[in-house]
């Protein structure tokens, strides 16, 4: 056990989060924050198990990926609140129907 | 110091899953979205301590600043555009959805609710 | 909660405890791997000298593995063009900035200007790179924008568009300039790969910066005459 895991394994708890808040909350906003806290846990898997090198530099590869994705993550969420803008005019809400609209 | 470094991580860690979950749970937009901006911060500490200081820089600048920029920009134009698509919704019946006119009562107390706290409405 | 949320409430239970489930097996399935895994980081290490940088990540990102990079840039791109097709994005009227907004802004941007090509610069030997000083400079255009600037239409035309796209325009022509000198997708020469890479993240920063804050802005700026 090193804080690696730890670290780890905060970010699997962060994905669970993450994905608990995307189920249950109808806003669009709240689903998109979902999705990024989502993100932030598996960048954090992803880097935690990066640094499995005893002592030595981290492994690179896990790092430019997340930095990759990170970037995609901004886009996409930008993206992401274009959509729910135009959902909102389009419908006057910004909210998944809760039944759908006949 | 080895006990100070895991007691550092400890902390952080545990801060990261108290700040994402009042970030998702916060009743006030605003209030999750600037919770949401501090998390990004901790998580740009998250990547320093695993020595990743590329992710970090990365971090700092998109992650907290240009997400939140984003949010807060996309929640301002939700609030205007509530004030606008409602007045809309109710003059012209083509703007909105059918329901709002069979239930207008229902509907114009939930969306003003909405309006003054920003909070979804549970009925 | 009413009637509704007391009918969901057996469903937010199952929800809760299937998460549960997940999360202990995610969690399972991180602690049972081996504790001390290197990875890549031998292979990176043991060809960094050919990559034409001296920073691990940078190598990857440009070098190793750079269809990943211009796959990311086209992703960005494509992003934009669907914010951009989105564009009935309601035009903020925003308030006149005040005067600490005014002057923070006179007084940031071109340090941010600065921080970018600094970070471009230094990515080649310490942490930086092209996505670090894009999205400063993403910043200097994003606090430009909440000023109230707005690009002068002569600009908002093809010179815009040029510079959203150059990052990906100079990787697939350094690309197919590669293939057609005989070697293969994205294979730099050792001799001046440094100087290839510098190009690429120059014109990518400059896209990346661009980009980001275009979506920003949201909506697609008119075109000049």
């Amino acid at each position: 056990m090193s804080p690696a895991f730890l670290y780890a394994l905060v970010g699997v708890g962060l994905f669970t989060l993450g994905l608990y808040a995307l189920i249950v909350h109808a806003h669009l906003l709240r689903k998109i924050l979902a999705i990024n806290v989502m993100a932030s846990g598996v960048f954090l898997v992803l880097v935690a198990l990066a640094a499995r090198t005893q002592g030595a530099a981290p492994d690179p590869v896990p790092h430019a990926m997340v930095i990759t994705g990170i970037v995609v993550a901004v886009s996409a969420t930008a993206l992401a609140l274009a959509l729910m803008l135009r959902v909102r005019a389009e419908t006057g809400r910004a909210e998944l129907a809760e039944e759908p609209l006949e | 110091m080895t006990l100070l470094h895991w007691a550092f991580d400890a902390v952080l860690g545990f801060s990261l899953l108290w700040l994402a979950w009042q970030a998702l749970a916060s009743p006030d937009l605003f209030r999750a979205i600037v919770l949401f901006i501090a998390f990004g911060l901790l998580m740009a500490l998250a990547w320093v301590r695993l020595d990743a200081p590329d992710v970090a820089l990365a971090e700092a600048a998109i992650g907290a600043g240009l997400t939140g920029a984003l949010l807060l920009t996309t929640l301002a134009r939700l609030d205007k555009s509530s004030g606008r698509g409602f007045g809309r919704t109710l003059g012209h019946p083509s703007g909105g959805n059918n329901r709002d006119v069979i239930h207008p009562s229902k509907k114009e107390t939930k969306a003003l609710h909405k309006k003054d706290t920003g909070t979804e409405v549970h009925d | 909660m009413t009637e509704r949320g007391k009918k969901q409430l057996p469903f937010r239970l199952l929800l809760v405890a299937l998460l549960f489930v997940l999360t202990a097996g995610l969690g399972y399935a991180v602690l049972t791997l081996p504790s001390q895994a290197p990875g890549l980081s031998n292979p990176v290490v043991a060809n960094l000298e050919a990559s034409g940088v001296s920073n691990p990540v940078t190598a990857v990102l440009l070098n190793f593995r750079a269809y990943d990079t211009l796959l990311e840039l086209g992703v960005l791109l494509l992003a934009l063009f669907g914010v951009w097709s989105l564009a009935a994005v309601p035009e903020c009227r925003e308030s006149p900035p005040g005067p600490v907004l005014d002057g923070l802004s006179r007084l940031l941007v071109p340090w941010l200007i600065l921080v970018a090509g600094y970070l471009l610069w230094a990515g080649a030997h310490a942490p930086g790179g092209a996505f670090q000083a894009g999205s400063v400079l993403a910043a200097a255009g994003v606090l430009l924008l909440l000023t109230g600037w707005r690009l002068d239409t002569r600009f908002s035309g093809l010179p815009l568009r040029m510079s959203l796209v150059a990052g990906l325009g100079v990787f697939v022509v350094v690309a197919v300039v590669l293939i057609l000198m005989g070697g293969r997708l994205l294979e730099y020469p050792p001799s001046f790969a440094g100087a290839l890479i510098l190009l690429i993240e120059a014109a990518a920063t400059l896209s990346i910066g661009m980009t980001l804050a275009a979506l920003f802005l949201g909506a697609r700026p008119e075109a000049g005459p």
